[in-house]
C-alpha cells in the first residue's frame, strides 16, 4: 500500500499578477519501505514538489490548480495547519541540502535534538540525553557523549550533514524527504552518507523520497526512478529499468552525459610557460599584541610547473587549499614563495607592474551566478577586461565582443540582455568570452563545471577542449570531481590540507596512484570507469547480483 | 523570433514607487511647491513684473530705475509702492504685478494697528512683529530652506559615500583608524561650536553651511561602508580584479550601484534632518542674518507673540508639511527598494 501519494499535481507561482507553471500535472506514488529518487535538472521542479508535501512554501506565493497530495490516504494539500504540525518532523521528515544553514549556530546540537524530542515524544530532559547520543551513534557520530555540547560550526560538514539525519530520524518517520543532502559535500563523504542513508532506511522500515541530479547516486540507492523535466514526469520506472532500458529521450541524455573521453594532444615540444616554487599562503587567525601573531597555515610550499598547451588538473577536497592556490597565483591574495611566468618572478611586483601579466592569466570562477554583475550587460561583462587594456571605439568594442561570444556558442544578438536572463551553462560561457577575450596564455578554471547540470557540463568540457586545441591555451583545472579531471587534463595533482601529496601524469594517477589518499579518491570513481582496470573479483559472496546487472552493461 | 523586452530594474522600481500613493503624491506636491519657490519673486515681490510706460517696457525686477524714469524726483531706485508712482505709470501706461505686492524684506507702512497686524486682504497671513509680509516670508522661508537643505545633502552625500567607500572597500588598518575618528569627531557638540563660533564673528548662510556638512557627513558613511565591505568579496568583484581593472573603477562600477539603494533611501531623511537644523538654529537665534526670510525665526516670533496666533500657526503648519512630505517621500523610497516588501505589493 502506498504511503505518499501524489495524483496528478499542479503548482504556479504568482509573481505580480502573473502566473509561472512550475509542477505540471505529476503523478507517482511511494510504497512503505521504497525509495523513490526523483532526478532532474536545476529549476525542473523537484524541490517545489518536495516542498509542497510539507506545504512549506509561502502561501501568498503559490497556488494548486489541480491535483492532491495524500499520506496514508488523508490529503495534505487540503489540510489545517493544525494538522499539518502534527505531521511535519512526527511522520515526515526531511533533510536539506546544505547542513550550515540548516542548523541553528547559536544552540549546541543536544539542544537542537532535544528540541524534537520534547516536542514531538513529549521527553523530560533526563531522558531525551540517553535517546538523543543513542541517535548520534546511530548516524555514526564517534564519541557522541563529548560531542553533545558542541556548536554546528565546530562540526565538519559530514558531521553536520549526520546530525541533521539524527534529528529528522528521532520521531522515526514514516517518510523522510531528502533534497539534494550530499551536494553541498565531498565525494568521499557522499558515499558515506549515502550508505548511512540506506542502512537507516532498512533498520527503521521508512520510506524515502530521494531527489538529485546526481545518477550515481541513484543507482546507489533507489528503488524507483521519477526522472523530471520542465515540471513534468518525463519517465518513471524501477531503477534496472530506467538505467538499462531508458524510454524517454531526456532519461538517455541524462545516461550520456559523463564527461568522457580524453584530453587534447598535446603539442609536441612545449616550453615550460609557468613555474611555481614554494609557494606558501597565511591568514592571521588570532592577533597579538607585541607578540608574532597566531597564524594558519593554507598553502604549504606548493610547487609544480606549467608547459604551454598543457591542462593540469588539480584535485582535492574542501579546503584543501586548490582555490586558494588559483587566487595566489593571480596575486587576488598575498603569499610567499616564487612565481615565476616566462621568465619573469611575478610576486615582488606590485600591482602596476602586474598588470600586463594579468592579462596572460585569467581565471575563470566555480559560480556563474555570482561571477558576473548582475548590472552590467553581457557586452558590457566581456569587454570590460578589453577596455582597460586598449582604448576602442564603440563599433571595435562590439565587434571583438560579437566575435568572442560566436567562439564560446553564444548568440551575439543576446549581448544587451542582462545576466540573470541566461542558463547556467550560458552564464559560464560569458565567463570564459570575458577571460578569453584577453587573449590570456594561462586560463585557470575553478570548478568550471561544479555549479552546473550534468548535460551542461559535458558541453561546457567539450567547449574548453575545442578552445584550447585552437588557442594553445594552457589550462590549470580546479576540481573535486575525477572525471572532469581526467577527460581533460594531462597533468594531475592531488592536494589535502594545504599540501601536495602526489603529482604525476594523468595515467600515473589514475592507473597506479601511489599516496594511500589518491588510491582512496581513484576508489570512489564511479564503477563504471574504473572496473574495466581492476581485477574482477573472485569471491562469489561479495557480488551482489542485483547490483552487478546494473553495472554490467557499462563495463 | 519575438523580442520580450524585459524592463529594467529602475523601471520596476519607478512602477512600485508609483504604486505607492502617499508616496507618489508627496513627491508631486513637494515638487509642485519647490517649483513655485523657485519663481517666488514672480509671486510675491514689491516690484512689478513689467511695466508699458510712454511706449516704453520695463522690467524692474531685472533693473533698477531711479524714480526719475517715472517721473519722480529722486534719483534712488524706484518705490513702486508709493501711489504717486503707481498713479503716474497707470496714466501712461500699465504694471503687471505679482500676486502678493511684497517681498520678504519690503516693509509694510500704511497699517491701520501696531505690528504684528493680523491677516487681512492686504497681506493675506498678516504681518511679523517687524512689519514684514508673513506670506511673502514663508515663501522665501521655504525657498532658502530647500536650496541649504540640497546643498548640505549633495555636499555630505558626497563625502560621506566616497570616505564609507574607501574605508569598506579597503578595509584593515584605514578602516580601523578611520571609524575611531568618525566616533570622536560625531562627539562633538555641534549646536556650542555654532554658538562659540557666532560670539566671534557674525554667522551668515555660508558659515552655517560649512559647519553643518563639517559634522554632518558621518550620517552615511556607515551605510556606506557596510555595502563596501559585504560587496567587495563578491565573485564579480574578484573577476573584475583578475581582469586588471582599476580600483577606483571596481568602486564606481561595481559596488557602488549597491551601495546606491542604500543611499537614495537616505536622501529624503538627510534632507529632513538638514532643514531641521537650519530651523533650530535660527529659532535659537544663533542662524542667519536678521534680514534673510527663514521659517525658523518665523516660528520664533511666533513664540515671542502669543498673542499673534498667525505668526506661529502659520510657521508651523510651513514646516510641519514640508517635513511630513519628506518623510513620505523617503519611506516610499525605502519600501520601493525593499526587495521582501516588494513582492508582497
Amino acid at each position: 500500500m502506498s504511503i505518499l501519494s501524489v495524483n496528478d499535481f499542479s503548482l504556479v507561482f504568482k509573481q505580480n499578477k502573473t502566473i509561472v507553471p512550475t509542477v505540471d500535472h505529476i503523478s507517482f506514488q511511494i510504497n512503505e519501505g521504497e525509495t523513490l529518487a526523483l532526478v532532474g535538472e536545476s529549476g525542473s521542479g523537484k524541490s517545489v514538489t518536495a516542498l509542497s508535501i510539507l506545504k512549506l512554501l509561502p502561501p501568498h506565493l503559490v497556488e494548486y490548480p489541480s491535483g492532491d497530495i495524500q499520506f496514508n490516504g488523508q490529503s495534505l494539500l487540503h489540510a489545517t495547519d493544525k494538522t499539518l504540525r502534527k505531521i511535519r518532523g512526527n511522520q515526515i521528515s526531511m533533510i536539506f541540502q546544505e547542513p550550515m544553514v540548516s542548523l541553528n549556530p547559536l544552540h549546541t546540537i543536544e539542544k537542537q535534538l532535544y528540541e524534537v524530542l520534547a516536542i514531538h515524544r513529549g521527553m523530560r530532559h533526563s531522558t531525551a540525553r540517553a535517546e538523543i547520543i543513542n541517535y548520534l551513534e546511530r548516524v555514526g557520530i564517534r564519541h557522541a557523549q563529548k560531542r553533545l555540547s558542541a556548536y554546528p560550526h565546530q562540526l565538519s560538514g559530514g558531521e553536520r550533514q549526520r546530525v541533521m539525519i539524527a534529528m529528522a530520524i528521532l520521531t522515526q518517520p514514516k517518510l523522510l524527504i531528502a533534497d539534494e543532502p550530499t551536494t553541498a559535500l565531498d565525494a568521499s563523504v557522499q558515499r558515506q552518507i549515502i550508505d548511512l542513508l540506506k542502512s537507516l532506511k532498512h533498520e527503521l522500515g521508512m520510506s524515502l523520497l530521494f531527489i538529485t541530479h546526481n545518477l550515481e547516486l541513484v543507482k546507489r540507492l533507489a528503488d524507483n526512478v521519477a526522472v523530471m523535466k520542465q515540471g513534468k514526469i518525463v519517465e518513471q520506472n524501477n531503477r534496472h529499468r530506467i538505467f538499462l532500458k531508458p524510454q524517454h529521450d531526456y532519461t538517455q541524455l541524462l545516461l550520456d552525459s559523463k564527461p568522457s573521453g580524453d584530453p587534447v594532444p598535446l603539442p609536441t615540444d612545449s616550453a615550460i610557460l609557468m613555474n611555481i616554487n614554494h609557494l606558501s599562503v597565511d591568514i592571521i587567525t588570532k592577533k597579538r599584541l607585541l607578540r608574532p601573531h597566531e597564524k594558519k597555515r593554507l598553502l604549504d610550499n606548493v610547487s609544480f610547473s606549467l608547459h604551454q598547451g598543457e591542462a593540469v588538473g588539480v584535485v582535492g577536497e574542501s579546503g584543501s587549499g586548490k582555490t586558494t592556490t588559483a587566487l595566489a597565483m593571480t596575486k587576488l591574495i598575498d603569499s610567499t614563495g616564487e612565481i615565476i611566468f616566462d621568465g619573469c618572478k611575478l610576486n615582488k611586483l606590485n600591482a602596476k607592474k602586474w598588470l600586463p601579466f594579468r592579462r596572460q592569466i585569467q581565471i575563470v570562477f566555480q559560480d556563474p551566478f555570482s561571477s558576473l554583475d548582475p548590472r552590467f550587460t553581457v557586452e558590457q561583462i566581456i569587454s570590460e577586461g578589453l577596455l582597460t587594456y586598449q582604448k576602442l571605439n564603440h563599433c571595435e568594442t562590439t565587434y571583438a565582443v560579437t566575435k568572442m561570444m560566436q567562439e564560446v556558442g553564444l548568440d551575439p544578438l543576446m549581448r544587451h540582455r542582462y545576466p540573470h536572463e541566461f542558463s547556467g551553462g550560458q552564464r559560464q560561457r560569458i565567463a570564459i568570452a570575458r577571460a578569453l577575450i584577453l587573449r590570456p596564455q594561462i586560463l585557470i578554471l575553478d570548478e568550471p563545471t561544479s555549479a552546473l547540470d550534468y548535460t551542461v557540463q559535458k558541453q561546457i568540457i567539450e567547449l574548453l577542449k575545442s578552445l584550447q586545441q585552437k588557442y594553445q591555451l594552457t589550462y590549470l583545472v580546479i576540481s573535486h570531481d575525477l572525471e572532469v579531471i581526467q577527460t581533460l587534463c594531462h597533468q594531475v595533482i592531488i592536494m589535502k590540507e594545504g599540501k601536495i601529496v602526489e603529482q604525476g601524469t594523468r595515467d600515473m594517477i589514475f592507473d597506479s596512484p601511489s599516496h594511500p589518499y589518491t588510491k582512496m579518491l581513484i576508489s570512489l570513481l564511479p564503477k563504471s570507469v574504473s572496473i574495466s582496470k581492476s581485477k574482477i573479483k573472485t569471491n562469489k559472496q561479495d557480488i551482489n547480483w542485483n547490483e552487478a546487472l546494473l553495472y554490467r552493461k557499462t563495463v | 523570433m519575438t523580442l520580450f523586452v524585459h524592463p529594467s530594474i529602475n523601471q520596476l522600481r519607478w512602477q512600485r514607487f508609483k504604486q505607492h500613493r502617499r508616496g507618489y503624491w508627496s513627491l508631486w506636491l513637494f515638487g509642485l511647491c519647490f517649483l513655485l519657490s523657485l519663481f517666488s519673486e514672480l509671486i510675491a515681490n514689491d516690484k512689478p513684473i513689467l511695466i508699458y510706460y510712454q511706449n516704453n517696457y520695463y522690467s524692474p525686477l531685472l533693473y533698477t530705475y531711479p524714480e526719475t524714469t517715472f517721473g519722480g524726483e529722486l534719483e534712488s531706485q524706484t518705490n513702486y509702492l508709493d501711489p504717486i508712482i503707481q498713479q503716474t505709470i497707470n496714466q501712461q501706461g500699465w504694471m503687471l504685478w505679482p500676486l502678493v505686492r511684497n517681498s520678504y524684506d519690503s516693509l509694510v507702512y500704511n497699517t491701520d494697528s501696531t505690528f504684528p497686524t493680523p491677516p487681512s486682504a492686504q497681506h493675506w497671513l498678516g504681518t511679523t512683529d517687524a512689519g514684514f509680509d508673513v506670506l511673502a516670508n514663508l515663501l522665501y522661508g521655504f525657498r532658502l530652506s530647500i536650496l541649504f537643505a540640497m546643498l548640505v545633502t549633495l555636499c555630505t552625500t558626497i563625502i560621506g559615500v566616497t570616505i564609507g567607500a574607501i574605508q569598506g572597500y579597503y578595509g584593515g588598518k584605514l578602516d580601523l583608524f578611520g571609524q575611531r575618528f568618525i566616533e570622536i569627531w560625531s562627539g562633538m557638540p555641534q549646536l556650542f561650536l555654532i554658538i562659540m563660533l557666532s560670539s566671534v564673528i557674525r554667522p551668515n548662510i555660508w558659515w552655517l553651511f560649512a559647519i553643518t556638512v563639517l559634522f554632518g557627513w558621518m550620517g552615511l558613511v556607515g551605510v556606506v561602508r557596510a555595502e563596501f565591505l559585504r560587496t567587495r568579496n563578491f565573485d564579480y568583484i574578484r573577476a573584475a580584479k583578475a581582469l586588471g581593472v582599476s580600483d577606483s573603477k571596481i568602486m564606481r562600477r561595481h559596488i557602488f550601484p549597491n551601495a546606491m539603494v542604500a543611499t537614495l533611501t537616505y536622501l529624503p531623511f538627510i534632507l529632513c534632518g538638514a532643514i531641521t537644523a537650519l530651523t533650530t538654529l535660527d529659532f535659537l537665534g544663533f542662524g542667519m542674518p536678521l534680514e534673510t526670510p527663514s521659517l525658523g525665526r518665523l516660528l520664533l516670533q511666533g513664540k515671542n507673540n502669543l498673542q499673534a496666533p498667525w505668526l506661529g500657526i502659520s510657521a508651523f503648519i510651513m514646516v510641519a508639511t514640508l517635513l511630513s512630505l519628506l518623510i513620505f517621500i523617503g519611506e516610499a523610497v525605502r519600501d520601493v527598494f525593499d526587495p521582501i516588501k516588494g513582492i508582497k505589493n
